[in-house]
């Protein structure tokens, strides 16, 4: 990797800094809870990233991910598991650090939060693996269909389940806590470092990717994207790629849905919508499909008027408008050329309008 | 080195090829020659894998490859250059070409496979000018040569061209022909399959003439050049003409 690579993340290193400084300088500290919450979210975008432009598999179903990550944490990890753990049996477990007293959450004894992050990721794996390999034998619309199948039964079962809290979600979620003095909760104390590490596994993901992008599967991913005949025929092994990258971007939204449980202390079932699936993939193509940073920075950006309420109650509304807009006018997302010169064209022409 | 016994394929409930056999030996140059909706796409790939075939069987090498997947089979030495050319073309010429080479990257270095590229680009001296270029905004013939060099990076044991001509204008189909002539005095055997028979059958050593799934005819290319019905119905020539 030569300095022209990595002069991207430096820079992306910067701007996190520069941000919270800025932030602490003008004594708005509080929007740092929602940039926090924007990481997390941004984790979906860049697993969904790779599945779309690289790959080419549409999924609407990527909010179910999230939703599983969160909801079953925060079922190991609030005090539904309290009486199943009081037998005498489980103190094997209790020294063994498998299950902790949370003293944030009346002294209720549930699965260390490192546990339970294991646990998910190994569900989210199996998960995606059960979902994906009958799915993607389906190309194109078919595979957009079965996904958005996959969210909305995801969502209902969580909607619909005593045992996840129903309409109201799962409350009053144990931070997860890391080296004892810093925890993954909603802590005013620990907002400044809870930013930095939401960021920092935005970081790594971007790390992560980029190795998979530039190596010889991501080229093996492209060639799947232009024809998955073609790329059979020169060897590529079409089902297992495909299969691998859905259960990596999976594995990316679970850990956002994870960390996002934790730090909110909570989850409710709008996280498993269907708007919500739609909104990545939104965001995807408003950040150019195949363009890492571009997702980067349209999913931090948009993610993030959305938390500060910007538009309001038409907040679906507007990613909507934003996915019919986009495949409009400028299909290939934001950041190409194509689009700026249309745009400087479009402003052009209103300029000459005016001065008539 | 590539033997078809009896093979039945198709789409769906439609049955395509009706109980085809042919052999490729190594060396030759085969042409498969017949109209459209003969089912000579079908045949290709259902060989290539694309297509599971319903019976009969396919062996490739002394291998019984009928149950194979696609991929599998490129890995075998089969390599499919699909009709329509089928190029990445949202990647560079270049990146077609070391996409070619997918499978040799586990086993061999990197330097042989440039070395490669090389020799492609000598084989092709237009692909060197546009190595930088989007493989889709090459011109229909350049991308017909980027596909063949494609396949050929692979270093296949037997290169099957599915319509190489199509769509192409007839100065460039003669220069695709010479150079599929070229490749076969590298050494290479080549399977080709053809709607301009005329064109193919003077490179090829020996022909297979295909209608309606089933094989009607084969032989050298001479004596399918003397045989009246090839003459009436793919070469062109008018009955009387012939009779006279």
């Amino acid at each position: 990797m030569n300095i022209g690579r990595r002069i991207h993340l430096l820079a992306l290193c910067i701007f996190i800094i520069a941000i919270q400084l800025l932030a602490e300088m003008s004594g708005s500290r509080y929007i740092l809870t929602q940039l926090t919450m924007t990481g997390y979210y941004t984790l979906v975008v860049l697993g969904l990233c790779l599945l779309m432009g690289y790959a080419g598999q549409v999924s609407l179903g990527h909010a179910a991910f999230f939703a599983l990550g969160g909801y079953l944490t925060a079922l190991f990890s609030s005090s539904h598991l309290d009486q199943l753990f009081t037998h005498e049996n489980i103190s094997i477990l209790r020294k063994a650090g498998i299950i902790t007293h949370h003293p944030e959450i009346n002294n209720a004894l549930c699965l260390a939060p490192i546990v339970s992050l294991g646990i998910v990721l190994f569900f989210t794996l199996i998960l995606a693996l059960i979902i994906g390999i009958p799915l993607l034998r389906l190309k194109g619309h078919y595979l957009s269909m079965a996904t958005l199948g996959f969210g909305i039964i995801v969502h209902r079962i969580f909607l619909g389940t005593k045992i996840f809290g129903e309409a109201d979600g799962i409350a009053n979620v144990a931070p997860f806590r890391i080296f004892g003095f810093f925890a993954v909760g909603g802590d005013a104390s620990h907002r400044i470092a809870n930013f930095y590490f939401a960021w920092f596994l935005v970081l790594c993901a971007i790390i992560i990717l980029r190795n998979i992008i530039n190596s010889r599967v991501g080229r093996a991913l492209r060639a799947i994207h232009d024809s998955e005949e073609a790329a059979s025929a020169m060897g590529v092994d079409v089902g297992k790629y495909k299969l691998i990258v859905f259960a990596i971007s999976a594995l990316f939204a679970a850990i956002g849905g994870f960390f996002m449980t934790h730090y909110n202390t909570g989850i409710g079932p709008s996280e498993a919508g269907i708007m919500k699936s739609v909104r990545y993939v939104a965001i995807v193509a408003v950040g150019g499909m195949a363009n890492l940073w571009g997702c980067l920075i349209m999913g931090t950006v948009l993610n993030f008027f959305s938390l500060r309420g910007f538009f309001g109650s038409y907040d679906d509304a507007v990613f909507g408008a934003l996915l019919i807009g986009i495949m409009i006018w400028a299909p290939d997302g934001l950041f190409t050329k194509e689009f700026s010169h249309k745009f400087r064209h479009f402003v052009e022409k209103i300029r000459c309008q005016f001065s008539k | 080195m590539l033997r078809v016994r009896n093979l039945v394929s198709g789409y769906g409930n439609l049955t395509i090829i009706r109980s085809v056999s042919l052999h490729v030996k190594a060396g030759e140059i085969v042409t498969i020659i017949g109209g459209n909706g003969a089912g000579k796409t079908t045949l290709l790939n259902t060989i290539a894998g694309i297509i599971q075939c319903r019976e009969g069987e396919i062996v490739f090498e002394h291998e019984n490859i009928s149950k194979f997947s696609a991929d599998k089979i490129a890995a075998k030495g089969l390599c499919l250059v699909p009709e329509g050319r089928q190029i990445f073309s949202d990647m560079t010429v270049r990146e077609n070409l070391e996409m070619g080479a997918y499978i040799r990257y586990k086993k061999e270095n990197k330097e042989e496979i440039n070395t490669d590229i090389e020799k492609m680009y000598n084989l092709f001296p237009i692909l060197q000018n546009r190595k930088h270029q989007r493989a889709g905004t090459l011109s229909g013939g350049e991308q017909q040569m980027l596909a063949i060099a494609r396949a050929l990076m692979g270093r296949p044991k037997l290169l099957i061209l599915d319509e190489p001509s199509l769509g192409l204008a007839p100065i460039i189909v003669q220069q695709i022909f010479a150079i599929i002539k070229e490749i076969r005095n590298m050494g290479n055997t080549i399977l080709l399959v053809e709607q301009n028979a005329k064109a193919a059958l003077k490179i090829a050593d020996r022909g297979y003439v295909m209608e309606t799934g089933q094989i009607l005819l084969e032989g050298t290319t001479s004596e399918l050049f003397e045989n009246r019905d090839v003459q009436r119905a793919y070469l062109g020539k008018e009955y009387r003409h012939i009779n006279e």
